[in-house]
């Protein structure tokens, strides 16, 4: 099901938990969010994606105020720069927090929507290279 | 040099009865057109054929324009059997063009299809929908490709490229010359006829270059398994069903008396058409058909279109459909055709190898039919009997017949001629009493009693008496006692 969702905030929380700052967890996120679009433009398009990219942070802003002004600002299909700027001014662990929400919720609506089985094959590539990757990325100085 | 004519390999569509309709299947490189108002099935069509079609060595790529949302279709198709999770990303892909669309500029919808065609190698193309393309195109006022440039690029890319392409495409206007019929190798157009309240879905291949198709309108059903196309019922190889019996062999009716009647049983391969008034007996006579044969070993099938299921029904019939020994062709779907009934009645007959059938009652069935084949009725019976006739089976058909007494007839849709052997029953009155005779009418090339034999219905089912003897004019529903040749000379005497 959604364990794809949980597998990245929990690869997200540990590099907070290990002490990374606001930036990096950002930058990770955003990158995750580039996989997402990658793998599902092709198949429903860009302004597909970036529909259920705006009503995931629509869900969401009520819990985490600092999504609501991602979400009023100016989104456009396949950029995340919003999303990276809001993140980084958060403490990292509330960042991995908010992020794991969003994506969370992106998830459980894709899965809504065409299901969950389908949802996992077309998604199974994000975030792979999450606790490998940048993990040891992070760590070198 | 190779010389000798090319070779066109033909596709099993994986969708019911397509195959049989396109005369042999889909021909491998053509270029197709699937076209029909919004609702008729296009996509689930395509999706079918895809689906059944595209393996890891012969990917299918799906491209979607605009029109539907992917996520539509996808959240929707996959509610089919025939979606299968397992090809997608390796057997299937599905490509959006909605940018290279909305861009209006369909020389770049081209450009990447071209380009994702040459990365992925497919060997299935579909686009859906084309009708999308061009009204995109049109909306822009521009004229960077004319339609017509644009499906002849594609079709020259594909048919270069060696992939079975389809365009699907919603399309009303049928008389609208449109120039892609003519770049097209095969047309495939899908409809949903409305008669009164009932709507019928029909399918019609107008084209498909290379083959015979079988032409008309050939009405299909979805369901969950996907569509379903019903094929006009074919002449089957004779006797590939059924236990072999020897030629000119006789079976039994299961009604003491009655196969003397008609001159030693009902010759194999018959059909045999039961005519009476509500109520004198015909559904007992076809579960004792159908009982008789099971008794010797034989299996039945039988479209009961008066009765509803195991009520009313004959406790023996009961029995025997429990048992296995007697298929049971479901009636109660909406809007039927013949053809439906036919495919449903042969796939039975094949399951269970059976020899007999029963169809109870034609007056039922043509009830059952959509209002738009009725007015067939005849044409279509007359193919479902020798449809029937050519698997070897021996067919029984009642016929509700209303009881005129100046009129003899045997059916009210001269389906008499249509069959090999005819039984009525009536009504007669007799001294304050109605009581039931039955007499066989006809029997093709055989010999058989002109006997009007009074019968009577128990338990057991029909009895036959005897003939109602010194009466005369039963047929018309009053006998009056016959005259004694004595009596009258006395008359005469006293005159």
């Amino acid at each position: 099901m959604q364990s794809e969702a949980r597998r990245i905030q929990a690869a997200l929380a540990q590099l907070a938990a290990e002490g990374v700052d606001a930036g990096r967890i950002a930058d990770t996120a955003v990158s995750t969010w580039r996989e997402v679009d990658a793998a599902l433009s092709p198949i429903i398009g860009q302004h597909g994606v970036a529909a259920l990219f705006r009503r995931s942070l629509y869900l969401t802003r009520a819990d985490f105020p600092a999504l609501a002004t991602v979400h009023d600002g100016e989104l456009q299909p396949g950029e995340f720069a919003a999303l990276r700027s809001a993140l980084s001014q958060q403490t990292s662990a509330d960042a991995a927090i908010a992020n794991g929400a969003l994506l969370q919720v992106f998830y459980d609506l894709l899965a809504s929507m065409i299901g969950g089985s389908l949802t996992e094959r077309l998604l199974r590539s994000v975030g792979n290279n999450l606790s490998s990757g940048h993990a040891v990325q992070v760590t070198s100085p | 040099m190779k010389t000798g004519k090319a070779v066109i390999n033909r596709l099993r569509s994986g969708v019911q009865g397509l195959d049989e309709v396109l005369g042999g299947g889909l021909p491998e490189f053509s270029f197709n057109l699937i076209a029909g108002p919004p609702g008729s099935g296009k996509t689930t069509l395509g999706h079918q054929i895809m689906f059944a079609l595209a393996t890891p060595k012969r990917p299918a790529l799906y491209f979607t324009v605009l029109g539907e949302p992917p996520l539509k279709m996808l959240r929707y198709q996959q509610q089919f059997d025939f979606f299968d999770l397992d090809k997608l990303n390796s057997s299937v892909r599905f490509i959006n063009l909605a940018e290279e669309t909305a861009s209006g500029d369909l020389d770049k919808v081209l450009g990447r299809i071209g380009a994702e065609v040459e990365a992925c190698g497919p060997g299935l193309v579909f686009v859906d929908s084309f009708r999308s393309v061009i009204l995109a195109g049109e909306s822009e006022g521009t004229s960077f490709v004319s339609l017509q440039r644009f499906i002849q690029q594609l079709g020259m890319l594909m048919t270069s490229w060696q992939a079975t392409t389809f365009l699907i495409g919603e399309y009303v206007i049928e008389s609208d010359p449109n120039p892609i019929f003519t770049v097209a190798d095969g047309l495939i157009w899908m409809r949903q006829s409305a008669q009164g309240n009932s709507v019928v879905r029909k399918m019609e291949i107008m084209k498909m270059r290379g083959q015979a198709t079988l032409p008309g309108l050939h009405t299909f059903r979805i369901s969950t398994a996907g569509i379903d196309v019903f094929a006009p019922p074919q002449l089957a190889v004779l006797a590939e069903t059924g236990p072999t019996l020897p030629a000119g062999a006789r079976l039994r009716m299961g009604v003491t008396g009655l196969d003397e009647m008609m001159g030693g049983g009902l010759p194999r391969g018959f059909s045999l058409l039961v005519a009476g008034p509500s109520g004198s007996g015909k559904s007992i006579l076809a579960s004792a058909f159908l009982a008789e044969g099971a008794r010797s070993g034989e299996n039945g099938v039988i479209a009961a279109f008066e009765q509803r299921p195991n009520r009313s029904r004959g406790q023996a019939l009961a029995d025997l459909i429990d048992s296995g020994r007697v298929g049971v062709v479901d009636t109660r779907a909406p809007a039927l055709s013949v053809d439906e009934i036919a495919m449903l009645l042969i796939t039975e007959i094949r399951r269970l190898k059976a020899s007999r059938v029963v169809i109870d009652s034609l007056s039922g069935f043509e009830l059952a039919l959509a209002p738009t084949f009725r007015d067939d009725f005849r044409e279509s019976l007359s193919r479902l009997v020798s449809a029937l006739a050519s698997t070897g089976a021996t067919v029984l058909m009642t016929s509700e017949l209303e009881d005129r007494y100046n009129d003899l007839r045997f059916s009210p849709y001269g389906t008499a001629f249509l069959t090999d052997a005819i039984i009525v029953q009536r009504y007669i009155e007799v001294d304050s009493r109605l009581q039931r005779v039955m007499a066989v009418v006809k029997v093709r090339a055989s010999a058989h009693s002109n006997d009007l034999r009074l019968f009577h219905i128990d338990e057991e089912g029909i009895r036959i008496d005897a003939v109602l003897a010194d009466y005369e004019g039963l047929l018309g529903g009053r006998p009056t006692r016959r005259q004694r040749l004595s009596d009258s000379l006395m008359r005469a005497d006293d005159a």
